[in-house]
């Protein structure tokens, strides 16, 4: 199970740390063996990371605080492929990067989405919710009050169930819930 | 691409010390009257690795954005308890020097149980912790004396192929089975993280918990090594409150000197080992130009001030204020 938190500066990287070091957190148990850390194999991965995502970074020995915002987010998510989670939960990723980075990001969820993982992606984006999501829950008031999927999934039908505005009579319209 | 640039960016604090380590060496051996000769590195060597001992054993709590001011009060305590058991010959003394470094393991032990999962912060916990050391100590020898089995203080205060002082060897020997297996280990890199930023480290699944319980343990080992040491060197135990303090405050200084950053995640022990017999030389380089021995804590003083300043000097390459308070 991995989780991208929303503040990749406080809570996603150990900015003095170089990237590779940061990179190998989550997977430290798939890098080390009794306990040491195998120089060999964490290059390896690390590499393999840098590749997948295709991470702009002068060096992996560079700290990650260098790098630029887009391009430590996706640190902060190659980090966590590296430990080969089935369960991702993102909090807000695209949050502050550029559009490009965004684009790489999504077209990245939606390959793992394929390869099986499961993603629950949260965001306050709607285009990100139309674009990328299967399914969209809307909560209100501590409540999940509406579950939107494929089609269903369009910015009028969810403003009205975040704003909880006449969503039943919304729901007739849009067309059969659930 | 250029790794060692970085590599080299990184280790600028442990270059520094050993540059300034050096020089400052090469001034004080020239101006010895007894010139450059194996007795004169001999005596410097003893001294420093005492204090470059407790210095390591603070740079691993220091990496982790704590520290410890229990460090000197464990050498007091392990020097009292090895002029008892580190007597007789053969086994008995393997046994004793065995007692002493599990004592400063379980001085680690108390201080990592309190701050971990006790939740007091260090500074006051391990304040008080040294306080009870320090009683132990005062139990143990309420006055100074005591013995140590000769050959093996004789063997490690002595030289190596008449030349090498055998201490730095035993010193080498320690970074070798403690330092550079810790570094290549989960646990010390998770270590490097929690100093680095403790929220992160724990978002990221590093095991935050374990990683300060050893920093505390290998501290306390680490200082019981060093009471150790001075026990071979004294032939006796004391315990001197007024010495387990001094020992603390300059721990701490010769990690600063070292490049050992106060706020965690950066620094190594080898920086605080050179930073250590840094300060140590400063004592002897007034010793050799015929100073006053009152100027002692006047210099240090000065150049720790002057070692900070320099550790600053990365706040005139930051554009942003605020990028120095990610």
């Amino acid at each position: 199970m991995a989780l991208i938190p929303e503040d990749r500066r406080t809570e996603g990287l150990m900015l003095p740390m170089s990237v590779r070091e940061n990179l190998s957190f989550a997977a430290l148990p798939r890098v080390s063996r009794g306990g040491v850390i195998d120089g060999q194999r964490e290059n390896a991965l690390v590499a393999q990371m840098v590749d997948l995502l295709e991470i702009q970074a002068a060096s992996t020995a560079a700290p990650a605080g260098s790098l630029s915002g887009g391009n430590q987010q996706k640190v902060v998510i190659a980090k966590w492929l590296m430990a080969e989670p089935r369960i991702i939960l993102l909090n807000d990723p695209t949050r502050g990067i550029d559009v490009g980075t965004k684009q790489e990001i999504y077209v990245l969820l939606r390959r793992l989405a394929e390869a099986g993982a499961a993603i629950v992606f949260y965001t306050t984006d709607y285009d990100e919710l139309i674009g990328c999501c299967d399914r969209a829950l809307v909560l209100y008031d501590g409540a999940i009050k509406r579950v939107l999927s494929g089609p269903e999934i369009t910015e009028r039908a969810l403003i009205s169930s975040a704003l909880n505005i006449g969503a039943e009579a919304e729901a007739e319209g849009a067309g059969p819930q659930r | 691409m250029s790794d060692w640039r970085y590599g080299l960016t990184q280790n600028r604090g442990t270059l520094l010390a050993l540059i300034f380590f050096l020089v400052m060496f090469a001034i004080y051996s020239s101006n010895h009257p007894a010139g450059f000769s194996a007795n004169v590195v001999q005596t410097a060597a003893n001294k420093g690795v005492l204090l470059a001992l407790v210095a390591m054993a603070q740079t691993f709590v220091v990496i982790t954005a704590a520290i410890d001011l229990s460090v000197g009060m464990v050498l007091v305590l392990t020097n009292c308890l090895a002029s008892w058991i580190v007597v007789g010959a053969g086994a008995s003394a393997a046994l004793g020097v065995a007692g002493v470094l599990l004592t400063g393991l379980a001085c680690g032990a108390i201080n990592g149980l309190i701050v971990i999962y006790g939740r007091l912060q260090p500074i006051v916990a391990t304040i008080a912790s040294g306080s009870v050391f320090f009683g132990l100590a005062l139990l143990l020898r309420p006055v100074p004396g005591g013995d140590v089995y000769g050959p093996l203080a004789d063997t490690l205060t002595g030289r190596v192929f008449r030349v090498v002082p055998a201490s730095l060897v035993a010193l080498g020997a320690v970074i070798l089975v403690i330092w550079i297996p810790y570094i290549r280990s989960k646990i010390g890199r998770a270590a490097y993280a929690v100093g680095s930023s403790e929220t992160a480290a724990y978002m990221s699944g590093v095991p935050v918990g374990p990683a300060k319980s050893w920093a505390y343990l290998l501290s306390g080992l680490t200082a019981s090594l060093g009471g150790l040491f001075l026990t071979f060197v004294t032939y006796s135990g004391e315990a001197s409150a007024a010495n387990g303090n001094t020992y603390t405050l300059f721990s701490i200084a010769a990690v600063v000197l070292g490049g050992v950053s106060l706020f965690g995640g950066s620094g190594s022990a080898i920086g605080a080992i050179f930073g250590a017999l840094m300060f140590r030389t400063i004592g002897d380089l007034l010793f050799v130009f015929n100073l006053d021995p009152l100027w002692q804590p006047l210099f240090q003083g000065l150049v720790l001030l002057a070692a900070v300043c320099v550790g600053s000097a990365r706040l005139f390459q930051v554009r942003n204020r605020l990028d120095l308070f990610p």
